[in-house]
């Protein structure tokens, strides 16, 4: 009788070790992760764009892995084109906050006053099972555009357009951006998303007013806490 | 086909079609609008997650929904003119005997037992009417 009491607290404290280590696991591993973003593109390896997809629009932007000065960045040479890489991932941006990434200008397109071609623009989506719900931020570097217009996009009211960059931006020299997408969707659209990010992309594109525009992307980091 | 045989009124003036008619309508549209809706959602669904650049989801799709929308005025019209045409039919063939029926009761009720139940060869009720004229031959002739 007493081996089956003594077997049964055995048995007790064990599933609560058990218990409690499961908690602790789960209750701390975040904090401990949290600082590291959900996904971090270096481009260091020739084929880094291989886990990224396409979709052309408009003929073939030339996204390539260059090598320069010892660094290693994705370079994109939009000439009449549309086309934009994006990479799917699952995230909440209330928890994971921030994305970050380097850019530069070589080569700002021609263009009219209106046209929405862009030399670099950074997306963050939020995709809806409905599509048309869709919502996204576009981060943009134009040289015609103010610093910080934000716009919805000709195209879609759920597309908001954000100018992080402008023309008084010196052409050739790389920056690095950070945003809170979280606190910037509240300020696009009003709201907290109530969805999750779905995917990131960018594009380089020239093909409404078939100019020509060369950028370059590096280090982008994506879903991370401060 | 004689005259008795040919339908010629498939709106009668029995609350039985009218259910019948509310029913099968029901059944038939409301499955056809959930599956294709279900259909055209999952299909847009599955074509943006494949785009997923939302200018390109938007210049894309944009063209063909508007298409879309077209085909669906233009064909959703006859084919729901179709399905209510068909509905009409289907509970004529179901009411129609029913009040037939109905009204040969009444006037045997009323004491004309010359009478003979009599129903269409697609209503398919020949048995029940024989049995009821059976019966009505066993009735004094008044």
């Amino acid at each position: 009788m007493r081996n089956i009491k003594k077997a049964g607290q055995v048995v007790f404290l064990t599933m609560a070790l058990i218990l409690i280590g499961v908690s602790f696991v789960l209750c701390v591993r975040p904090a401990f992760s949290s600082s590291q973003p959900k996904k971090a593109f270096d481009f260091n390896d020739d084929n880094a764009l291989e886990e990224w997809n396409e979709h052309i629009l408009k003929n073939k932007v030339k996204y390539y892995i260059k090598k320069d000065q010892g660094e290693t960045f994705v370079q994109a040479e939009s000439k009449d084109a549309a086309s934009g890489l994006y990479y799917k991932l699952r995230f909440k941006a209330k928890t994971y906050p921030y994305v970050s990434w380097k850019w530069k200008i070589n080569q700002f397109p021609k263009k009219r006053k209106n046209v929405e071609d862009y030399a670099a623009r950074v997306y963050v989506i939020f995709p809806h099972i409905v599509f048309f719900k869709s919502k996204c931020i576009e981060y943009l570097w134009d040289d015609e555009l103010p610093k910080d217009t934000r716009k919805p996009s000709s195209m879609h009211k759920n597309i908001r357009q954000w100018v992080v960059r402008d023309g008084k931006t010196p052409a050739g020299k790389w920056i690095l951006e950070e945003r809170n997408i979280y606190k910037d969707y509240k300020q696009l659209f009003g709201t907290y998303p109530d969805k999750q990010v779905g995917a990131i992309a960018f594009m380089s594109d020239t093909d409404d007013d078939k100019g020509i525009a060369v950028a370059s992307y590096d280090e982008i980091r994506v879903g991370y806490k401060k | 086909m004689n005259n008795f045989q040919r339908r010629r009124q498939y709106l009668l003036k029995s609350p039985i079609q009218r259910r019948f008619l509310f029913h099968s309508t029901i059944m038939i549209l409301l499955p056809t609008a959930f599956v294709g809706s279900l259909l055209f959602f999952l299909i847009f669904y599955l074509l943006s997650d494949q785009i997923m650049i939302p200018e390109h989801v938007v210049a894309t799709l944009g063209p063909v929904i508007t298409k879309l929308k077209y085909i669906l005025i233009l064909g959703g019209i006859p084919l729901v003119a179709v399905l209510l045409g068909w509905a009409i039919i289907i509970s004529h063939r179901l009411a129609g005997p029913i009040y037939r029926l109905e009204q040969d009761l009444e006037k045997i009720a009323e004491g004309n037992h010359s009478v003979r139940v009599k129903f269409r060869k697609n209503d398919r009720l020949d048995p029940l009417a024989e049995k009821i004229n059976r019966v009505l031959e066993k009735l004094p002739k008044t």
